[in-house]
């Protein structure tokens, strides 16, 4: 029997209509539309889009509930599986589909499938959790990703072991699964080595990740007349941590005022790292926020000014999004603010 | 260097009056070992206990692993360094017993520290599926320190990795003892007809076969390279042989392998047998240790992949030793060895625990061909045992090792083997 899906698209691809209706609150058509069909095509009679439901992009990022209406209507439908998007690189879009198939997972039990740009943040949030094919940046690679997407979804659910993500197409997840090789892995390695070096094709049994490479600003022009704010990821808070940073595994970054300060005492200034010894910084917190020297080249005029707050978090065993997530938080404001450098102190 | 390798396939350990092989029995004077290993003032006592495969003993403590060998014939002996004098090895006959392994066994002493410390075999059961020394008979020597080298003080842990002077002072004496045994137990093997004589040459060959050359990574915790124990960021070359012949033993903790595995190096043996015939192997090349800055780190990867420049390869096979730092210089080795024209394959174990954990401390893109080893941190549940040895409680973390156990696979010695021997692998989803 064909299992029952369900399809979820944002406004434009349901074509209610582009960015000025991207308030469009949910709703739902009967069957596969747009994209669905090809889609549609791609299950053949292994699986029936039952429905496709949609919402605006604004508004499912937005308005409170508006995820749990979207999986309600999902819910109608009883479907097996549900597939989301693909979004391409569309973050608001990839976090909808990210969420309305957690969601409806978890409620409804479903093997569900998306399909993001592997830079797509959303792809980040949701890897770890979802299988979501690779695709490409734009909708001119809907057709590539459509088929992936209804054979990964198809494989899932009929509970078939899947290949390498590589193979299968699919954002890897991070998951690990433990086995026991045929062969040890001396004789692999000779096998793989002999493959490299004589030109044929070859594959790694563990890929390395992807680490987005963050291009150096160019020098600061005029460092005489610039602004300079100091971050650091040493841990560095007010003596016993009034606003309870982490010691590892940092969920948020702190701001500290240090406006007219010329210097942190010890007696009211602590590192709470995990990952060393903090003895030296707490006998002298400059070892890890230089603010007595950055004055000192204010007065000077090597530097225009400070700004008047300092950022901290604690860099201990962090998770790459969340780092990620502070990085953009800070940049933004810091740019608002018309900072033109900023001194890091990691540890 | 052409060195033939002899191997006696023992079958049965026997406790006897006299340490003998008759025929394919080893019969070991238990009493006779023990006074050898308290001619070491170090030790207070030893015990020396015989256990077989399928027995239900779980060892803890266990420190070194070594296999009985001895040179038959050739230049210098077993264990340069420590059993006989530092001149090169490799060459000659090497007889070996197959089959049995000798191992070190003994809780912590005072100022030692505990930290990757703990390895532990199963005689039976799952664990003895896993670790391969649950599969050897095994002459375990249960060791007992001479306290009077413990002046008051000697608890003090100044070092965190290595612990303090004493600790590590007595450390060697146990390998000492180890590698002793071992060589005793291998001499027995001096004159008898091996069942199997392998022989391990790099002789010229096609120049047209690829040159490859193997780089073996060693972290903080070095080894000892003919008794000589320093950390090597800028590498240093070896004969495959050498390992064979017991030139690099392994300081007795870090979950990094074994001298037994260094002896029966499964990567060096699968090099030296493709040899003149799918490569050109060209020896190895042993780098790394404490480097603590970034410029450490890039002296020691551009000295490492220089080497291998100069040595003109096209290939390395490379090993390394995931987890910490040094992750650093060996990706970077990697990227040099890759952007010169060299091409690599890493052996790696996973440290890494959940999907937000790539596992790699550090990564090149240049790293494309990866052979996943198994998983340190992968769990591992291990029955009940009848008898224990070495002790009733593991250390770091302290918990009873009497019962059934659930622990990380890297405590299961040698079920994870830097060097490739296991099949332990895990595919990445």
């Amino acid at each position: 029997m064909a299992l029952r899906a369900v399809h979820y698209l944002n406004q434009f691809f349901a074509g209610i209509g582009a960015e000025d209706k991207a308030d469009t609150p949910p709703g739902q058509r009967e069957g596969a539309i747009g994209p669905g069909r090809v889609l549609q095509q791609a299950f053949g009679d292994r699986a029936q889009i039952v429905a496709t439901v949609y919402c605006g992009d604004n508004h499912a990022g937005e308005k409170p509930g508006a995820i749990d209406a979207i999986v309600d209507l999902i819910a109608a439908h009883r479907p097996d599986v549900v597939v989301t998007g693909p979004a391409f690189s569309a973050g608001r879009y990839g976090w909808a589909c990210g969420e309305v198939a957690l969601r409806a997972r978890e409620r409804l039990g479903a093997t569900v499938v998306s399909g993001m740009h592997v830079d797509n943040a959303a792809a980040e949030i949701f890897r770890t959790k979802l299988h979501i094919t690779s695709t490409q940046k734009t909708a001119t690679g809907m057709a590539d990703a459509v088929q992936a997407m209804a054979r990964l979804a198809l494989k899932l659910a009929a509970k078939s072991p899947l290949g390498p993500p590589a193979e299968e197409g699919y954002i890897p997840t991070g998951r690990r699964v433990f086995e026991t090789a045929s062969r040890p892995a001396a004789e692999r390695a000779m096998e793989m080595l002999l493959r490299k070096v004589r030109g044929e094709p070859y594959t790694t049994e563990w890929p390395v990740p992807r680490y987005n490479r963050v291009a150096a600003a160019p020098p600061l022009r005029d460092p005489a007349h610039a602004t300079i704010a100091l971050i650091t990821t040493g841990g560095l808070v007010p003596r016993g941590n009034p606003d309870r940073l982490e010691s590892g595994y940092a969920t948020k970054w702190l701001r500290y005022s240090i406006d007219g300060a010329d210097a942190l005492p010890p007696s009211r200034w602590q590192s709470v790292h995990g990952g060393f010894n903090t003895t030296r910084i707490n006998e002298d917190p400059h070892r890890v926020l230089p603010l007595d020297v950055a004055r000192e080249l204010e007065r000077e005029g090597v530097i225009g000014r400070l700004h008047p707050e300092f950022f901290s978090t604690t860099g201990n065993t962090s998770v790459i999004p969340d780092m990620r997530r502070f990085a953009q938080e800070m940049g933004r404001e810091l740019k608002a603010a018309g900072v033109d450098g900023v001194i890091l102190t990691s540890t | 260097m052409r060195l033939e390798i002899g191997t006696m396939n023992v079958r049965d350990v026997e406790v006897g009056g006299r340490t003998e092989l008759r025929d394919h029995t080893l019969v070991v004077d238990v009493q006779e070992l023990r006074r050898l290993v308290l001619e070491d003032q170090h030790f207070a006592d030893a015990q020396v206990r015989v256990v077989k495969p399928g027995e239900s003993v779980r060892i803890i403590h266990a420190l070194d692993v070594v296999e009985p060998r001895w040179k038959v014939a050739g230049p210098g002996g077993v264990f340069p360094g420590f059993v006989s004098p530092p001149t090169t090895v490799g060459e000659g006959r090497t007889n070996r017993l197959a089959g049995v392994a000798v191992v070190e066994v003994g809780a912590p002493v005072p100022g030692e520290s505990t930290v990757f410390r703990e390895r532990l075999i199963d005689m039976a059961g799952p664990g003895a599926e896993l670790s391969p020394f649950g599969r050897t008979f095994n002459v375990v020597l249960e060791l007992t320190p001479n306290m009077a080298f413990f002046p008051p003080g000697s608890e003090i842990i100044k070092d965190f990795l290595t612990g303090g002077p004493e600790s590590n002072e007595y450390n060697r004496a146990v390998q000492a003892a180890g590698l002793k045994i071992a060589a005793h137990l291998g001499r027995t093997a001096r004159e008898a007809t091996p069942d199997d004589v392998e022989r391990f040459e790099l002789a010229p060959c096609d120049p047209a076969l690829p040159r490859v050359v193997c780089l073996s990574q060693e972290v903080t915790l070095t080894p000892f390279i003919y008794g000589v124990r320093v950390s090597l960021p800028l590498g240093t070359m070896l004969h495959p042989n050498e390992y064979f012949d017991g030139a690099v033993v392994r300081w007795n903790r870090g979950y990094i392998g074994s001298t037994y595995r260094e002896q029966n190096h499964p990567i060096l043996m699968e090099l030296c047998r493709r040899h003149g015939r799918d490569i050109d192997f060209l020896g190895c090349i042993e780098f790394g240790g404490v480097t603590v800055s970034a410029a450490d780190k890039e002296a020691s990867s551009s000295s490492v992949s220089k080497m291998a420049r100069l040595l003109r390869a096209d290939a390395a096979m490379v090993i390394g030793l995931n987890g910490s730092n040094h992750a650093v210089d060996l990706m970077l080795t990697i990227q040099k060895l890759e952007r010169a024209g060299i091409k690599t394959t890493l052996v790696y174990n996973d440290v890494g625990e959940g999907p937000d954990d790539p596992g790699f401390i550090f990564a090149v893109p240049e790293a494309d061909a990866i052979v996943s080893s198994g998983s340190r941190g992968q769990l591992v549940t291990l029955p009940k045992p009848t008898t224990l040895i070495g002790g009733d409680r593991l250390v770091d973390p302290d918990i009873d090792a009497r019962g059934e156990l659930t622990v990380p696979m890297r405590y299961l010695y040698g079920a994870i083997d830097p060097n490739g021997s296991s099949r332990l692998t895990v595919r990445y989803e």
